[in-house]
């Protein structure tokens, strides 16, 4: 048996278990972001199942996590390890053009994404590019959040102008077949009612007023498609600025003015001065008062001034209610 | 096109005002159960066509074959005894009245009363005694008025305190009336709002004595219940009952209180009383002739001087006052039955019928011993003579 060349693996098979595409063609193979060793998935899960391992590899040592493992994207490794480093000093880096006074400062910034990176990748000074790192992390630590929730909802609002797109196109074309199916359907009609007009030439009726109704009426309903499909177009194109200009949908804008305005029983707050003062010292009743003085009816929440409050509004609820002037009508 | 609110970012809601008597205006009980007079007359009037049609209906339907329903026909539709509009009315108060009679046995709150009262007389707003007995009607409305003001009494219970009923027979209407009352069940009473003006009255009008106070209040208390047997319960709001029971008990005290109300001073009230005595004077006719000229100022009735507001509310009030006085009936036992006698026979005509056969039996006999005794006079004459008094006889009698 010839010796693996650990250095230089065939690209189709995984060097720890010897399988290759040829004989199991479902095989997949996964690397670390840790040393960029590409391993079959079964190996991963036969190795790293019961916690963190050494890399199989000889000479390499590294202690890998099984949920680190990722599929590969780019054939080639350098790649692939050159994007992952990018996108992990990007989301430190992440500041943007607008938040520089003026470009040569930015392109500062850029060159100095491009310097850590090249660092990075080609482990040169990688313990001092790394605290590098850790310094500017900390120190810019706020904007670096700011900015991170900033690219999130630009991805959101991509995402959705995407959805809009969709959804616009396939009213749009199914609004098109309908034109063309009523256009395809009107030069059958012409067709047909030629035919029966040379048949029927004896028809009392006029047949061209006949054909030029029914023309019309196909007509109108084409039309009708036309001004949907117009109005179609400037919905979107509306919503489409308002995704763009940050706006959420109106739906959404109404459900939170809605929650934002207390609920109210009546649909209104009850802002009209009341028509009665209320004086409660001023009240006098004997045979309530000996009620109040009793600790029972006290004792479960009882209150005289609650019975009161709720007489004076009744007396007050329907006075200038005139319903003989209200209701002749 | 979509609107443009939906470009316009929405202004923050304002919020509206809203004062008890848009409150008011609120209730099912102003909504369904407010009437002008008119219109309560034509409801009464509908309902009893209503009736008259079902009872037509169930002659119609009678066994033309059968002795009884030959009489009824021989006899004539029109002296069939249909119970006319005012006999609807008062056979209901009737029953209201025992309505009263039967909360008070049970010992229910005078809420729960008036509620079931109340609910008897809606019922016959949309429904006629001809095709409902008043008496079945008026057991399942206080037995479901207990349940709806918080006074449940069992069923059971209330049937075996009740002769001749079973918890079927009382339970059967109360989907019925449910119905009829529109699935509204509360009824704002004058009770709460009097005591309301008592309370208020103190704060107002410190130097009236309490005891005077409180008679007058417990005099008012009596007229609101009687009240209840009238028809002002549509026709006006429950403060302006409870305004106008107490002024019946105690003018001078009600009208010094709405004129502090309405921030007036006393010379001013004397001269103004003066005019709505006037008004008055002239009774219905000049009092309902200020209204219409109210009308137009109804929009702006913020905009109306405390005087014109005095005036407005005083004359509510007394056309109110009147309307207890005027509408007040209690029929007595005699007429009661006889109202009775008739629905039942409305509800069953068969049940006339019979009685028109046996009538026609008693004469016969006495006509044929009238015959013995004289020289033969047409025997058929003295019948049709004899038998339309018949049966109107019997029903006094009875």
């Amino acid at each position: 048996m010839v010796d693996l060349d650990w250095n230089n693996v065939p690209k189709d098979m995984c060097p720890v278990c010897k399988t290759d595409k040829y004989l199991s063609p479902e095989i997949q193979f996964k690397i670390n972001p840790e040393c960029y060793h590409k391993i079959c998935d079964a190996c991963v899960d036969r190795i790293f199942s019961l916690g963190p391992s050494v890399c199989p590899y000889p000479n390499c040592n590294k202690i890998l996590r099984k949920n680190k493992f990722k599929t590969q994207i780019f054939d080639d490794i350098e790649v692939e390890k050159e994007c992952d480093i990018r996108r992990r000093v990007l989301s430190i880096y992440n500041k943007k053009a607008t938040d520089f006074k003026n470009t040569e400062e930015y392109n500062k910034y850029l060159e100095e994404i491009e310097d850590i990176v090249y660092k990075l990748l080609h482990k040169i000074d990688v313990e001092k590019t790394e605290e590098r790192l850790k310094e500017y992390s900390i120190e810019n630590k706020q904007s670096i959040t700011l900015n991170n929730v900033r690219r999130d909802q630009e991805y959101e609002k991509f995402i959705r102008l995407q959805k809009l797109e969709k959804q616009y196109k396939s009213k749009r074309n199914k609004l098109n077949r309908q034109i063309l199916y009523e256009k395809s359907n009107l030069k059958n009609l012409e067709k047909m009612t030629a035919i029966d007009q040379l048949q029927e030439s004896s028809e009392e009726k006029d047949p061209e007023a006949v054909l030029r109704s029914v023309k019309e009426q196909m007509k109108k309903r084409s039309n009708k498609y036309r001004e949907q499909l117009d109005e179609l177009e400037k919905k979107y194109l509306r919503q489409k600025q308002a995704i763009l200009r940050n706006e959420k949908s109106p739906s959404k804008k109404a459900r939170e003015a809605s929650m934002k305005t207390p609920f109210t029983p009546f649909n209104g707050d009850r802002l009209s001065p009341l028509p009665y003062r209320l004086h409660y010292s001023r009240y006098k009743d004997p045979y309530v008062e000996k009620v109040v003085k009793n600790e029972q009816f006290k004792a479960g929440g009882y209150k005289i001034e609650q019975y009161y409050r709720r007489s004076l509004d009744e007396a007050f609820t329907g006075l200038n209610c005139f319903i003989e002037e209200e209701k002749a009508v | 096109m979509v609107s443009p609110k939906e470009e316009t970012p929405l202004p923050p809601a304002k919020p509206k005002k809203v004062t008890n008597d848009d409150l008011y205006r609120r209730s099912t009980q102003y909504r369904y159960w407010s009437f002008t007079v008119s219109k309560l007359a034509d409801l009464r009037v509908l309902a009893n066509k209503k009736g008259l049609k079902s009872t037509h209906e169930k002659l119609d339907n009678l066994d033309p074959a059968l002795e009884e329903t030959k009489a009824v026909t021989s006899n004539g539709l029109d002296k069939f005894p249909f119970v006319t509009p005012t006999e609807e009315l008062q056979i209901i108060t009737y029953y209201a009245r025992k309505c009263q009679d039967l909360a008070n046995f049970f010992r229910l709150p005078s809420q729960v009363r008036s509620t079931a009262i109340v609910y008897l007389y809606k019922f016959y707003l949309t429904h006629s005694v001809m095709a409902y007995h008043p008496q079945h009607i008026m057991y399942t409305c206080l037995f479901l008025a207990a349940k709806v003001e918080n006074s449940f009494i069992g069923i059971s219970n209330f049937s075996n305190a009740i002769p001749r009923t079973t918890p079927d027979s009382i339970l059967q209407y109360e989907y019925l009336i449910l119905q009829s009352l529109r699935f509204s069940l509360r009824c704002h009473h004058p009770f709460m709002p009097l005591y309301g003006f008592y309370l208020d009255i103190q704060d107002l009008l410190p130097k009236v004595d309490l005891k005077r106070l409180t008679r007058s209040c417990d005099k008012a208390r009596e007229h609101i219940s009687e009240s209840l047997f009238t028809d002002v319960f549509f026709l006006f709001t429950p403060p302006q009952i409870a305004l106008s029971c107490l002024w019946k008990s105690d003018d001078i005290l009600v009208e010094r209180y709405l004129a502090k109300t309405m921030g007036l001073k006393k010379r001013q009230i004397k001269g103004e009383l003066a005019v709505v005595k006037e008004v008055e004077k002239g009774n219905g006719v000049s009092s309902e002739s200020a209204s219409p000229d109210a009308d137009p100022a109804e929009n702006e009735s913020n905009l109306l001087t405390p005087q014109q507001k005095f005036d407005k509310l005083m004359i509510t009030i007394k056309k109110c006052a009147h309307a207890i006085e005027k509408n007040t009936c209690s029929p007595s036992v005699d007429e009661a039955r006889r109202i009775s006698s008739k629905i039942r026979y409305c509800l069953d005509p068969i049940r006339y019928g019979r009685r028109l056969v046996k009538q026609q039996k008693e004469t016969a006999t006495v006509v044929v011993q009238a015959n013995s005794e004289q020289s033969r006079p047409s025997k058929s004459g003295a019948r049709m003579a004899d038998a339309p008094e018949g049966p109107s006889k019997r029903v006094k009698t009875e």
